[in-house]
């Protein structure tokens, strides 16, 4: 059994992690676009429906 | 006429309670089984944990819609089942446990013909110690009451942040054994836009803490995208609204104790830690019900309906062997059991055949692997699916095949909201096909079909989720063309 430790090994970094640009984000709330991307995540859950688990 | 026994009516119980009426006859009896009198859309418990919903817009009595729908509703625990009868009588039963004020403890013994086991799961708090809202020292959104109770203890604590006091708040995996990830992610995701609506961001510390190995496992092994004409992973998706929101994470945590502000926990490399919170909101693990089930004699044959966690087996591959050699194949199609072709287990009543994620053992060996999600979308389909097996051999014979409708088949969607306005929600959703991956069909893709994996973030994923909440609350109270509205 080992030590406890006092400190956690909280992880506050993600060197990894693609950051949105600020366009990007300003994109995220464009009411134009997210209509589009709203009806094809619609279409895409639909097709998930219709081609996987429906009857 | 048949009598049907459901027991449980969450999303896959009451779904087929509904469609089995749909498409019976009167003549044939239908009973629902509920130690609740009220039914409850989880998915959205997140919006009622962070306070933006009240209890009464994720609930709804369920007596006046099965009275409408003339459906038997028995306000009750299962306890024991005989699917052989009884030495005297050879009708399969099964026994429940009133949960009435005016009956609580009586017994009640109803025979069937088909019996649809839809329990979800017991939410076992007691797994670690301290752990829930009922004598331990955390929150939880597992049920509407809960998310009322972590609602209020999250208010205080931005009434803290407001104070000029900093806070630390941990929301994640009570144990090392939990699944619903997702869930939690959600929670996260929304605390964060709670606090930093407030305008205190910058005085909470906010820990992502997780039995998963590496950020966006989701107990479902991660996810590939493509995305703008590359691939993506979940992981690299999740990290980067952890790194825009400032969300810290811990990692591959098996919590051990939850103390008053003290959280102690176990990591993969068998280090043991502590971690102070000011606000806690952690998940339990899930086993079955505790259902019993006895031979004519009495004698006990649990063992021969239920895998060792409490959960049915199904028509699953349960051969135990390593995770490389896990297939998709393995995962149930009908959730018929073994030997009992009138019992069903659906939702998360059924025991899965193996996990996802990759299990993984601490050098202590404790597990440390997150369970497979069986929740949702899938938890509807697999409820209709049976209510159709019933109806056709009903209809057709007992003999008649069973319909299918594998978790590696199917897809699903777990869509992460925030805020409440038509324009200033967000949302950081995934949908996901199939459920289970199949790595021999889609080798080059994580298991899944590319078409229908993806995660966005986004305005519209926020409408997505509304407009689910209102589509499934709708046909949950099988108001006029419920059964248009797919699971």
């Amino acid at each position: 059994m080992t030590e406890i430790q006092k400190k956690s090994p909280v992880i506050t970094e993600y060197p990894d992690a693609p950051v949105p640009t600020k366009w990007t984000k300003a994109n995220r709330q464009n009411p134009i676009t997210q209509g589009y991307k709203f009806i094809m995540m619609c279409i895409n859950i639909m097709m998930m429906v219709i081609k996987g688990h429906d009857h | 006429m048949a009598r049907i026994v459901i027991l449980g009516a969450g999303v896959s119980g009451h779904t087929a309670a509904l469609h089995l009426r749909r498409m019976l006859g009167r003549s044939h009896d239908i009973t629902v089984v509920s130690p609740n009198a009220k039914w409850n859309w989880i998915p959205s418990n997140i919006w009622v944990g962070v306070g933006i919903m009240d209890e009464k817009q994720v609930t709804f009595d369920l007596a006046p819609i099965y009275k409408r729908s003339k459906i038997n509703f028995v306000q009750a625990h299962g306890r024991v089942i005989r699917p052989h009868g009884t030495m005297d009588d050879a009708t399969p039963t099964v026994e429940v446990e009133s949960t009435l004020a005016d009956s609580r403890g009586e017994m009640i013994t109803l025979p069937y013909d088909y019996l649809i086991n839809a329990t979800g799961p017991k939410l076992r708090f007691e797994a670690t110690q301290g752990l829930g809202p009922d004598g331990g020292n955390s929150v939880s959104v597992c049920t509407a009451d809960h998310a009322v109770h972590a609602a209020d203890e999250l208010a205080k604590t931005i009434e803290r942040l407001k104070a000029g006091q900093k806070q630390k708040i941990v929301i994640g995996m009570g144990h090392g054994m939990c699944t619903c990830e997702g869930a939690a992610f959600e929670y996260t995701f929304n605390v964060e836009h709670e606090i930093r609506e407030a305008g205190v961001r910058d005085k909470a510390e906010i820990i992502y803490l997780t039995n998963e190995a590496e950020l966006g496992d989701f107990g479902v092994d991660g996810m590939m995208f493509k995305q703008s004409g590359y691939q993506q992973t979940s992981r690299m998706w999740t990290e980067s609204i952890f790194t825009e929101r400032g969300v810290h994470s811990i990692l591959g945590a098996h919590v051990e104790k939850v103390d008053p502000g003290v959280i102690h926990y176990e990591t993969l490399d068998g280090e043991k830690y502590e971690q102070d919170f000011d606000f806690a909101m952690l998940l339990p693990p899930f086993g079955g019900v505790g259902l019993t089930a006895l031979d004519r004699d009495g004698s006990d044959i649990t063992d021969t309906m239920f895998a060792p966690s409490g959960f049915m087996k199904v028509d699953a591959n349960y051969t135990p062997k390593p995770y490389e050699e896990w297939e998709a194949a393995d995962w149930p199609d009908t959730y018929e059991v073994p030997g009992y072709p009138n019992v069903f287990a659906v939702g998360i009543a059924f025991a899965p055949p193996h996990a996802i994620s990759k299990p993984r053992v601490s050098p202590n060996g404790t597990v440390i692997a997150p369970a497979p999600p069986r929740t949702g979308m899938p938890s509807g389909v697999m409820g209709k699916t049976v209510a159709m097996t019933i109806r056709d051999r009903i209809k057709q014979g007992a003999s008649v095949a069973a319909q299918e409708a594998s978790m590696a088949k199917m897809g699903a969607a777990c869509v992460a909201s925030s805020g409440t306005g038509a324009f200033s929600g967000s949302a950081a959703a995934m949908t996901m096909f199939p459920v289970v991956p199949d790595y021999q069909k889609y080798p080059k893709t994580g298991g899944r079909n590319f078409k229908g994996t993806r995660g966005e973030i986004g305005l519209h994923g926020h409408w997505v989720k509304v407009m689910l909440h209102h589509l499934f609350i709708y046909k949950a109270k099988a108001l006029p063309g419920w059964q248009l509205i797919p699971e």
